[in-house]
C-alpha cells in the first residue's frame, strides 16, 4: 500500500479497509500513493502516534489528493489546520477512508459495509444523512463539498434493502453507494476530470 | 423533563416512563382512562377510552401491521422491510400515528447510532400510513444516558429532521390525548 512509507499501526488505508479493498491497487495504474506521517501539536506537545496519511500522485508525480483512514482525517485537520474535531462535533467520527481531491476541493468519505450478516450494519446505512452533515460541519472551510459514499457487499442487493438504498440517494439526503463490482465507477466519480 | 433540561417534567400532564413501563400500562392507570383489548392483537393491542369515548389505539410491534391489513393496506408493497415500533399510538382526535421508540442505554453501544436513523424511519412510516391519510410523528423516549454532551449533535439532528425526543416523559398533550381535569395523579 505504501510506496515509500513505513508499515504497521494505523498506516495507510487501515487494516479493515485494506483487507477488503486495496486502495493502492485500485488507484493503479494512473496513480500511486506515498505515505507521510501525521503529526499534530496540542499545547507544547507534538503527537505522531505512528499514524500516516497518503498522498495520491499521478505518473508525473503531481499531487492529486490525500487519503486518510480511521483517525487519520482528524489528526490531519488538527496538524494542518489546527482544527480539533471536538470544536466542531460532539462525538468523533472516524471514516473507513477519506479521499481529499485537491483540484475539486472535495472530500469523499467512503464507508465499507461488507459484513455478510444481517444485523446492526443494516441500520448503519440509515445514518448516512446525519453522518454526511457531520462531515460537512467538520470540513467547513477546508473543502467545498463532501461526498458520503457506501461501498457495499452484494449482500445489500437483497430486495429488503431497496428502501434504504433509495433513501441514500434521495435528493435531500444526497449520499451515494457502490457495490463491490463497481470499483471502476467509483474511481471515475472521484477522479472525474471534467468537473 | 424538558428537552435538554434537567428537571423531572410536569408529572401532572404527562406520562412518566420508568424502565419497563409501556404506554398501555401508564395510560390505563390515569383518571378517566380505560383500555380494552382488541381481539386477535397482542396483549398491548388495545383501544384507549377517555370517559367511555374511544380516543386512541395502541398498535405496537406487529399490531400495527394487523391494523393495516384490516384496513386493506398491503404493507408489503409499500415497505421493503418491516419496521416494528416499540410503541405506536393512533390518536383518533388528531388522526396521527405516534411512533414512540424507547431508548434505554447504560453504556456505549449500537443503540447510539439508532437515534441517527430517525429521518429514514419517519419517512418509512409516513409512506406506510399515507394510504389511510394518517399523519405520522416520530418520538424518542430516552433515559438520562443520552444527556451526555457527546449526544448533542445527534439530539440536534433528531429535532432538525422533524422528529422529537423526551427524557423518560411524554406529555399527553403532545399526543393530543385529554388531560384529566385533576391532572394525571401520582
Amino acid at each position: 500500500m505504501i510506496k515509500h512509507g513505513k508499515g504497521g499501526g494505523n498506516t495507510t488505508t487501515g487494516k479493515k479497509f485494506e483487507a477488503e479493498f486495496d486502495l493502492a491497487k485500485w488507484l493503479k495504474p494512473e496513480y500511486e500513493t506515498v505515505a507521510f506521517p501525521l503529526r499534530y501539536t496540542r499545547g507544547n506537545k507534538t503527537f505522531a502516534r505512528n499514524c500516516f496519511g497518503e498522498k495520491i500522485v499521478d505518473r508525473f508525480n503531481n499531487e492529486i489528493g490525500l487519503i486518510f483512514t480511521n483517525h487519520g482525517l482528524n489528526q490531519y485537520l488538527a496538524g494542518q489546520y489546527g482544527i480539533a474535531w471536538k470544536s466542531r462535533m460532539s462525538r468523533e467520527l472516524c471514516p473507513d477512508a477519506a479521499l481529499f481531491i485537491i483540484r475539486r476541493k472535495t472530500v469523499f468519505i467512503i464507508e465499507m459495509k461488507t459484513q455478510g450478516v444481517s444485523g446492526s450494519t443494516d441500520e448503519k446505512l440509515q445514518t448516512c444523512h446525519f453522518k454526511k452533515r457531520q462531515f460537512e460541519k467538520l470540513l467547513r472551510g477546508i473543502c467545498n463539498k463532501v461526498e458520503y459514499i457506501y461501498y457495499l457487499a452484494n449482500w445489500f442487493r437483497d430486495e429488503k434493502y431497496s428502501d434504504v438504498l433509495e433513501y441514500i440517494k434521495e435528493k435531500d439526503v444526497g449520499c451515494r453507494y457502490f457495490f463491490e463490482q463497481e470499483r471502476t465507477e467509483l474511481k471515475k466519480l472521484i477522479f472525474a476530470k471534467n468537473i | 423533563m424538558i428537552k435538554g433540561g434537567t428537571g423531572g417534567g410536569n408529572t401532572l400532564t404527562g406520562l412518566a416512563f420508568e424502565r419497563g413501563k409501556d404506554i398501555v400500562s401508564l395510560v390505563s392507570g390515569l383518571p378517566g382512562y380505560s383500555v380494552k383489548h382488541i381481539e386477535g392483537y397482542s396483549t398491548r393491542g388495545v383501544v384507549i377510552y377517555f370517559n367511555g369515548v374511544e380516543v386512541a389505539r395502541s398498535l405496537s410491534k406487529h399490531d400495527l401491521y394487523r391494523y393495516l391489513v384490516e384496513q386493506g393496506v398491503k404493507w408489503e408493497k409499500i415497505l421493503s422491510k418491516k419496521l416494528l415500533p416499540d410503541e405506536a399510538v393512533y390518536v383518533i382526535l388528531n388522526n396521527t400515528l405516534f411512533i414512540i421508540e424507547m431508548k434505554n442505554q447504560e453504556r456505549s453501544g449500537s443503540v447510539d447510532e439508532k437515534l441517527q436513523t430517525c429521518d429514514f424511519k419517519a419517512k418509512q412510516y409516513r409512506k406506510l400510513m399515507a394510504p389511510l391519510n394518517i399523519e405520522v410523528e416520530y418520538i424518542y423516549i430516552l433515559n438520562d444516558w443520552f444527556r451526555k454532551p457527546c449526544y448533542k449533535d445527534t439530539l440536534d439532528y433528531v429535532i432538525s429532521v422533524g422528529c422529537q425526543y423526551y427524557f423518560q416523559y411524554l406529555p399527553l398533550q403532545k399526543l393530543g390525548l385529554p388531560v384529566p381535569p385533576g391532572g394525571v395523579g401520582g
